[in-house]
């Protein structure tokens, strides 16, 4: 990853803060978005949209005038306008604002305007910072009855020396999507907090 | 009766190995307390984002103690095959995991 020194500084400082023994801990505003069933851990519904341990599906809605992308990690709809334009700077929605265009076959989805809470992207196997001027320019390409290959590119002047690209294809499943109503019964995030607080105890012993 | 809970370790039945936390184990859970828990299935919460089991768990001078297992999320289990009907209430049970850091924490 490109890093400018100080985005890269960010996001040790991000991690130190929410894992290891100087984790803070005072409440669950300081939890990952994914641990309180926000936004999908990492960057599963992005964009750009990675992979994490598990629920890595997705599904594909298409209109004459939109694409959505219903991403079960974490029950969040990515919501595509084509052949439209980015509102205001200060409209800032979670997974971003994204605008596509069909470039022959291939669709061309381009997003800014990201939200502020999402400028950390933290799951297991990925982890990355991104700042608020990112531009990610994603491209899906049918190339068989079972396939998509995605593509993507990351343009973001104040965190990387130099525009950064991935790619990887998306498999057919079966179907259907499940609802991850993570709200529905998450346990441990109560149980996250009681383990802070008798830590705090075990400290001031 | 105390209610303890627990994470169930990868390999256990309702926790493919391959699956690892949503939330983050070392917040919630001790790594330096490990548990191994025998007795029978009262519930099974088949909900997001993970699955709960609880069982009544009798030690060696039958007292009593209920505790409650996290275990993996219920898409990635129904898609390995595991449902509703895998493991019902009144199944034993034997669980390796590890407690809360909080031992007496009891959320439901």
């Amino acid at each position: 990853m490109p890093y400018r020194d100080e985005a890269r500084a960010r996001l040790q400082d991000y991690l130190h803060g929410i894992a290891g023994e100087h984790a803070r801990m005072d409440g669950p505003e300081q939890q990952p978005l994914g641990e309180r069933c926000t936004v999908g851990f990492g960057s599963t519904g992005g964009p750009h949209m990675l992979p994490a341990l598990y629920n890595n599906d997705y599904q594909f809605v298409q209109t004459p005038d939109h694409v959505a992308i219903l991403v079960e990690m974490n029950h969040d709809a990515r919501i595509i306008r084509l052949d439209s334009e980015h509102p205001p700077e200060h409209v800032t929605p979670w997974l971003g604002d994204s605008i596509g265009y069909w470039d022959g076959g291939t669709l061309v989805v381009e997003t800014a305007n990201f939200h502020p809470g999402q400028s950390f992207r933290i799951a297991i196997r990925h982890q990355l910072y991104m700042s608020l001027d990112a531009r990610v320019t994603e491209r899906f390409t049918r190339v068989g009855p079972e396939e998509i290959f995605y593509e993507f590119k990351v343009e973001d002047d104040a965190a990387y020396t130099d525009p950064w690209r991935g790619e990887m294809t998306l498999r057919s499943a079966r179907g259907p999507i499940y609802e991850y109503a993570c709200r529905e019964a998450n346990y441990s995030l109560p149980g996250i907090l009681a383990g802070a607080r008798h830590e705090e105890r075990q400290a001031n012993r | 009766m105390l209610k303890m809970i627990a994470f169930a370790a990868a390999g256990a039945l309702l926790l493919p190995a391959t699956t690892s936390a949503h939330h983050a184990f070392s917040a919630e859970f001790d790594a330096n307390s490990p548990v191994l828990l025998k007795g029978e299935v009262t519930r099974i919460e088949w909900v997001n984002p993970h699955a709960w089991v609880h069982l009544k768990v009798e030690d060696e001078d039958g007292n009593s103690q209920q505790w409650m297992v996290e275990g993996g999320t219920p898409n990635t289990l129904f898609r390995n095959g595991i449902d509703q009907q895998s493991l019902v209430a009144g199944t034993e049970i034997v669980v390796r995991g590890y407690q809360s850091k909080d031992f007496l924490c009891a959320p439901a």
